[in-house]
């Protein structure tokens, strides 16, 4: 039998342990063969904490337990993403895992809300749903089965510490026959034409060659980007930041079922509770402030004391023009950036995983595979771009970045969602990716983004009835959320860390 | 200048004819008219003929129970007959002919799809069609019919469609619109009014003089479009056919559940059963035969009497660049002509109609909904397009001119990229807005002759003789689950037949 193609893997964190945990257990030793290189001098970037609940699906699917590796990470629940100050100062919003209310006759929820604050009788959006308001009483339970209860309405993601998963992943990986080498990349060997990778050239272990080979390592893109010249499209004129300052502290607040991404005067900050500490970062444009002054910022709206020296992170808001691009594929950061304010970073690396192993070249190298894989990476990355651009250019606030991001010119793709939303509550359906209506709700909502009219449909029920509905709607989710568990406690008996452990006994 | 473009929408008049006309009245009575809309239909005289069928594909199902027709009234009313696929003959020379059923085939192994397990064991020696893992297919093939019920919940809902009589499907659809209270006049014909700008139309006078005065015009006058204008965009490179021929057959002894499409030797010939005839439509060139000629060839190739008159005419497919233009919003062959090959037409007016609703106007400033509808409906038109092509394109009649000429034919981007990436792997892109799903894609991949030479080489994780255990087990259920339905015959018996004597 023909030998299984050689995976060689060029970087390890994240990105490069979910590749090699994923292809070692779903594709197995007879399909190939995984060689991962990092180097233990260099460090992993790691500020992808937050998480997507699609991460859910991504660990059963390689056979990872929750509850394990939940304390192995220190992790804590997510039921979705707050943003402070916004819109404006003193504004809160949260993007939830969950959906607003349900269709009603037919008319999509959305509708009758917008007719319903029109004649003055619908509360806030966020009381219509579920996620939001379990989130809000620092709630958490699993979510019901039955579909029919507005307990069912909702998922859930983690927070957790990045390089204690990428332990986890290193840990079932090399149970599944990943070899692993603590080695520097020296160079990048192509062939004649400079289209294809033939072996890396490491200090200590020599020449490793491969047939495929995945870019993880991060930033510098050694091999997609130096030794291939990949192309990359720019799009930090709608994305300014370009730093970050990361720097965990001492927890100062109960244990908060989401994470929080508050508005600052060049950028915006991350809180991220985990079970032993809590991490924070100024994510900044140095267009607009100067690091130093970012870092004291950062440093002075602490919850609690620092636990270690704030680092400094730079990067470039882009993607790779073709993720696949001859026998190398890039995947996380060296694939593309798009800062963590919607917690997409695993994510995406997760997309390029199961498109590859769908698409996986068992026959070698085959130009029809690249091409889909590319169109379904590129449309991932570029909905999630629109998706975050929306978060800046709607926003009533001061400084000299908010009014840059409010006066850009948008994607047109961006444009035209705003201005159907604007006009009748409007949101396009797509086949698949991020986001679905109900993220666009939130955050075009969220943002001040308020419909001036809604769907004729929502006419038919006639006033009384939707007043009744909405208001049993509400009280059905505020009496249920009433009778969930606290978050910390649940983390506690669920899955309690033995940090944790030992500061609860 | 004072505007009005903020004036709500007060009253939409839909003008036409057939089909096109009472759905849309039917559909946008029921979502809007309780919202205060008036609605006004004009309708013109009827262009259907005795012998004229359409056939639907199974949301139609859904759309009748939500404008509240009962569908075993409906069947009754128009001759109907079930379908649970399309079966396709002569398409690849001396091989049998193959289905297009509507429902899933075979069940997952593991965590990959059926198809990947099926490729490895063809390529293993397995000598079995894929349209055999369908329950629909083989309930079809068996002359059976079912609905779904609870036991059948491992091979997903099958689904089903009908095809029905024109005209009385058209006076159904009138009578429940009536019921509902639409207002309605009919006219011979009527002329158009637009307003200074020449853009908006502001009325129609009718034949009679009558002015009829509306905010929002449905034009479904048919493929002239006599409202909306603008251009069509040509698919004629696309198909090999410009004409079309339409006649009644004798039904056959125990009409099938299905339409069958059979390649002749230079054209198409859909037959579609009903209970008391067969509808034919027949598509060619008018280079390769005459009218008389594509009339005889229908008859030898449906080997049934002939019964009634039969019509030809041109064929014209195409869309209309902008089906929703200004306060004009085409539906029916006012915006798209589509081979009739499938019974995609219906559908098409279908999914126009749901995206109206969901996009109707707020005010007479629409251009927004405009660009929203039309870029939806060109995905959606060019989605069932691609379908029907790919039927042309993969054909397997070598040495026959026409058949030749639709093998060479260039095709479109969307639907090379579906071909290219079954053949490498055996997995179909899916885009924005298509009606048909992957399974469908599998089915007439499958079945024109396709074979990647490449599978997800995950399913080797499952063992050989499990996977042939697993795929016994489905032949198995399938075969049991046949024998136990009851025929189509019957079932139309019981709730579908009408009294054509």
């Amino acid at each position: 039998m023909k030998t299984p193609p050689h995976v060689v893997i060029a970087g390890g964190g994240t990105a490069g342990w979910m590749c090699a945990a994923a292809l070692s257990s779903v594709l197995g030793p007879d399909l190939c063969r995984v060689t991962l290189i990092e180097s233990s001098g260099i460090g992993t970037v790691g500020v992808g904490e937050a998480t997507l609940p699609h991460i859910k699906e991504f660990n059963s699917y390689i056979g990872i337990d929750e509850a394990e590796f939940m304390k192995r990470t220190n992790a804590t629940f997510k039921l979705g993403i707050e943003f402070v100050d916004w819109n404006k100062p003193g504004d809160s919003y949260i993007h939830p895992f969950g959906t607003f209310g349900q269709a009603f006759a037919g008319t999509q929820f959305i509708h009758h809300w917008i007719k319903g604050r029109k004649g003055g009788y619908a509360a806030p959006l966020e009381a219509y749903s579920y996620a939001i308001m379990a989130a809000r009483a620092r709630r958490f339970e699993f979510p019901d089965d039955d579909p029919d209860s507005v307990r069912s309405t909702y998922a859930y993601a983690y927070h957790f510490d990045a390089s204690q998963y990428a332990a986890v992943l290193r840990a079932h990986a090399e149970a599944h026959g990943v070899r692993r080498l603590d080695d520097k990349i020296l160079d990048v060997q192509t062939d004649a034409n400079g289209g294809r990778i033939e072996s890396l050239q490491l200090e200590k272990n020599g020449v490793v060659k491969g047939d495929l080979f995945l870019d993880c390592s991060g930033f510098r893109s050694l091999l997609a980007g130096q030794a291939l010249h990949g192309g990359w499209e720019d799009w930090s004129s709608w994305l300014p930041c370009n730093h970050a300052w990361a720097v965990p502290c001492e927890s100062g607040e109960p244990l908060t079922a989401y994470t929080r991404a508050t508005a600052r005067e060049a950028g915006w900050q991350w809180r991220i509770q985990l079970q032993h500490r809590v991490g924070n970062g100024y994510v900044f444009s140095d267009a607009f402030i100067d690091p130093q002054t970012a870092l004291d910022h950062l440093l002075r709206r602490l919850e609690g004391k620092p636990m270690a020296e704030p680092k400094l992170l730079t990067f470039k808001t882009g993607r790779r023009s073709r993720a696949w691009n001859g026998n190398c594929i890039s995947v996380g950061l060296a694939s593309g950036f798009l800062e963590p304010l919607e917690s997409t970073s695993i994510y995406l690396i997760q997309v390029a995983i199961n498109h590859l192993i769908q698409l996986f070249p068992h026959a070698g190298m085959d130009a029809r595979l690249s091409a889909e894989f590319n169109r379904r990476v590129d449309l991932e990355y570029d909905r999630v771009r629109d998706f975050l651009i929306l978060h800046y250019h709607a926003n009533a606030r001061e400084g000299e970045l908010w009014a840059y991001a409010r006066n850009m010119q948008t994607p047109d793709s961006l444009k035209e969602i705003m201005e159907r939303f604007r006009r009748r509550g409007y949101v396009r359906k797509y086949r698949e990716g991020l986001f679905a209506d109900p993220s666009w709700l939130a955050i075009l909502v969220g943002q001040g983004v308020m419909p001036e009219g809604y769907d004729r449909t929502a006419d038919n029920p006639g006033e009384d009835r939707m007043r009744a509905w909405l208001s049993d709607l509400e009280r059905r989710i505020a009496v249920n959320v009433e009778a969930m568990p606290d978050h910390a406690d649940f983390v506690r008996d669920y899955c309690a860390s033995p940090i944790l452990a030992e500061a609860t006994s | 200048m004072t505007s009005d473009v903020n004036k709500p929408i007060e009253k939409v008049v839909i003008v036409g004819r057939d089909i096109a006309v009472w759905l849309s009245a039917n559909v946008l009575t029921r979502a809007l008219a309780h919202t205060g809309l008036a609605i006004e239909v004009i309708e013109l005289p009827s262009y259907l003929r005795p012998h004229d069928v359409v056939g639907g594909l199974p949301p139609l199902g859904g759309l009748h129970h939500l404008i509240g027709l009962d569908e075993h009234e409906l069947l009754k009313a128009v001759s109907g007959a079930y379908s649970l696929g399309q079966r396709f003959v002569n398409f690849a020379g001396p091989r049998p002919p193959f289905f297009h059923a509507y429902g899933s085939h075979g069940a997952p192994i593991g965590k990959t799809p059926f198809s990947q397990h099926y490729i490895r064991a063809r390529h293993g020696g397995l000598n079995v069609a894929f349209e055999d893992f369908s329950l629909a297919a083989s309930a079809a093939k068996y002359g059976r019919f079912f609905t779904s019920d609870a036991t059948l919940s491992a091979f997903h809902p099958s689904q089903y469609a009908y095809h029905l009589k024109a005209a009385p499907y058209v006076r159904s659809l009138k009578a429940n619109a009536l019921k509902q209270g639409v207002k309605f006049t009919q006219a011979r014909d009527f002329a158009v009014r637009r307003d200074h700008e020449g853009g908006r139309v502001v009325g129609l006078t009718l034949s009679d003089n009558r002015y009829v005065e509306g905010d929002v015009f449905i034009d479904a006058t048919g493929e002239e479009g006599r409202l909306i204008g603008g251009g069509m965009e040509s698919w004629a490179g696309w198909f090999p056919d410009n004409r079309v021929l339409t006649a009644a057959a004798e039904t056959s002894a125990s009409p099938p559940a299905y339409s069958q499409v059979v390649a002749l030797q230079g054209s198409v010939l859909h037959m579609l059963p009903l209970q008391d005839m067969t509808g034919l439509i027949h598509a060619y060139h008018d280079e390769d035969m005459s009218d008389q000629q594509a009339l005889e060839f229908a008859a030898v190739a449906a080997n049934l009497p002939l019964k009634g008159q039969a019509t030809a005419g041109a064929l014209k497919v195409g869309r209309r660049r902008k089906a929703w233009d200004g306060n004009v919003i085409a539906l029916g062959e006012a915006a798209c002509v589509f081979n009739p090959i499938s019974n995609v037409a219906l559908h098409a007016l279908h999914l126009g109609l749901v995206h109206l609703v969901s996009l109707f106007p707020l005010d007479k400033a629409c251009e927004s909904e405009a660009q929203e509808y039309n870029r939806l409906m060109q995905e959606a038109y060019e989605g069932l397009r691609d379908f029907q092509i790919c039927h042309f394109k993969l054909n397997r009649n070598l040495d026959q001119t026409y058949w030749d000429g639709a093998r060479a034919m260039p095709i479109p981007e969307r639907l090379q990229q579906k071909i290219d990436l079954f053949s490498a792997c055996g997995r179909v892109p899916m885009f924005d807005g298509e009606s048909f799903e992957e399974e469908d894609w599998l089915a007439i991949f499958f079945g024109h002759g396709l074979l990647p030479q490449v599978w997800d080489r995950v399913v080797e994780r499952t063992s050989q003789d499990e996977v042939i255990t697993q795929f016994r087990q489905m032949l198995a259920f399938i075969r049991e689950k046949v024998e136990g339905m009851a025929s189509h015959e019957a079932f139309i018996e019981i709730y579908a037949a009408g009294n054509f004597a």
